[in-house]
């Protein structure tokens, strides 16, 4: 069972001051980057009932979708469940009044990320974690002399059976060329 | 009978994933195109489709990818663009539905630094291959059939959904997989898991998480009595296959189960050689679970045969020989 949003130590019930958490701002634009009518949202739990990570959740799904109708921001931000979400659509197939449920968490993601809850050093400390400590991250994956690979705990027999069973796509330059072949592209900012 | 049954042509957009780790899915499904006579034409100049790390970090940059290799795949002159890879069709699908938002569409063109693709959208090779080609035809070019093989189709969560914007297939129990596969002669195999979720991407920063739903799948396939999974994705396949050694050791179950993609089954059962449909590149090997179904298969047949032959031997026993219209008469179990 996932512990409901509720940290070690806290009590299962939260009391909250629904007119001081309250963003208005924040739940407008919620519903505008997202598209979705987030009213609609009457709690039935489907979306929770289908999740495959909710067990890995802080904060289970549905819950996420209440605390954005109360406007409540940081904890919406904040939650850990929004890293753990795989995008796999099956919240959005299942809810029954068409909200794209997938589209709000990514939305949540981009708000948090935005927002500084997933700050640069985390990320580059997972990057790390990964990829080891020194150079860019193909020089690792594509194995050139001198190059140290430190994978994570617990991957290093799926890399050395991709290694042997994949050998060539692996291979340099056998990656997809950059958008025609150019390192900066041709308008735009992107491309 | 394996002449070409169609005349389709497509963009082929092969994706990220297709030119690395899932090179087979490539290599087989332009075989069983080529074979099944549906023209493939390369998207020039095609680059990553943004898939799921661009939409999680931004919407009009994940819009602005795909829309740039729909735009790409428009050069080819071909109505619409296929690709294997679910993830890659659920970002042109997403990019093609939401550009019929002018706002969305303007900050789009922005960053593309140029116009977006009006109508261009992108169709599954298993749609095609159900659609545009069908069971029927594939059954007629069936040189060598799967008979005997007991094969779980697996499409993972996004082959069919959101199903407002897959538009193919039913989103809880998806059936295109089963249908060609079993015009392959396959036995197909009924698992309540096609559509659950495989872990993802999770492989990399949260393996626990990856191995916990990846066990619940092979533990079904095994419980089901499969003899391989037949997948759609590249991303699942590398969970089922690759990482099964990885699965196996946190849920203490053995398995053996081979995770082909569905192209190169269906390859098989056309009479492609093995060595263009990148067998060689599974990490759990298809061969012992193809020998135990031909040997099954054999069993099988002898033992129909046998049964008949009792039955023949039976029927001297009656008062006359049975004549034709009265054969109806005496059903015999």
């Amino acid at each position: 069972m996932h512990n409901s949003g509720q940290l070690p130590g806290q009590s299962p019930t939260r009391t909250v001051d629904l007119a001081a958490v309250r963003d208005t701002s924040f739940q407008a634009a919620v519903a505008r980057e997202s598209g979705q009518k987030l009213v609609s949202c009457y709690q039935c739990g489907n979306c929770t009932a289908g999740c495959a990570y909710t067990q890995n959740y802080d904060i289970p799904v549905h819950k996420v979708m209440r605390l954005v109708q109360l406007g409540d921001r940081e904890a919406a931000l904040s939650c850990r469940s929004l890293w753990l979400c795989a995008t796999c659509q099956a919240c959005t197939t299942r809810c029954p009044n068409n909200i794209d449920v997938a589209r709000v968490m990514d939305v949540l993601r981009h708000m948090a990320r935005r927002a500084g809850y997933a700050p640069e050093p985390c990320r580059q400390n997972i990057y790390r974690r990964l990829f080891g400590q020194r150079g860019p991250a193909w020089s690792r994956v594509r194995g050139r002399p001198g190059c140290r690979v430190r994978p994570e705990r617990g991957q290093a027999p799926a890399g050395c059976r991709a290694w042997s069973c994949h050998a060539q796509p692996w291979q340099a330059g056998s990656f997809p060329a950059r958008a025609g072949g150019q390192r900066k592209g041709r308008g735009g900012r992107y491309f | 009978m394996a002449a070409p049954v169609s005349k389709t042509r497509l963009a082929y957009y092969p994706g990220c994933s297709q030119s690395g780790t899932a090179a087979e899915y490539d290599i087989s499904t332009r075989a069983c195109c080529a074979a099944l006579g549906v023209e493939l034409v390369d998207v020039p100049d095609w680059t990553c489709c943004g898939s799921t790390p661009a939409h999680t970090v931004d919407h009009h940059l994940a819009g602005a990818l795909a829309a740039r290799n729909l735009r790409q795949a428009e050069t080819t002159g071909c109505e619409r663009t296929t690709t294997p890879c679910p993830s890659c069709l659920a970002a042109l699908r997403t990019a093609s539905h939401h550009l019929q938002q002018a706002d969305y569409r303007a900050n789009v063109e922005e960053l593309l630094g140029g116009p977006a693709p009006q109508q261009s959208t992108a169709v599954s090779v298993l749609q095609v291959l159900l659609e545009d080609v069908g069971p029927e035809a594939i059954a007629a070019a069936v040189k060598r059939p799967l008979a005997g093989l007991r094969v779980v189709p697996y499409y993972g969560c996004i082959m069919n959904r959101p199903p407002e914007l897959m538009a193919f297939d039913d989103p809880e129990n998806p059936t295109a997989m089963d249908r060609l596969l079993a015009a392959c002669g396959a036995e197909i195999v009924d698992s309540p898991f096609k559509t659950e979720c495989c872990g993802a991407a999770f492989a990399m920063p949260r393996l626990d998480m990856m191995q916990r739903l990846s066990a619940r799948l092979l533990n079904m396939a095994q419980d089901c009595g499969a003899d391989c999974i037949a997948v759609a994705c590249p991303l699942c396949q590398m969970n089922l296959d690759l990482r099964q050694g990885q699965v196996s050791s946190a849920s203490g179950r053995g398995y053996a189960l081979p995770v082909p993609y569905f192209t190169q089954l269906m390859g098989l059962a056309l009479g492609l050689p093995a060595a263009n449909l990148g067998m060689g590149k599974l990490v759990v090997g298809l061969e012992p679970a193809l020998k135990a179904a031909a040997e099954r298969e054999r069993e099988r047949k002898a033992d129909a045969e046998a049964k008949a032959a009792a039955k023949l031997a039976a029927k001297p026993a009656g008062k006359t020989a049975p004549k034709p219209g009265t054969e109806e008469a005496h059903p015999s179990g």
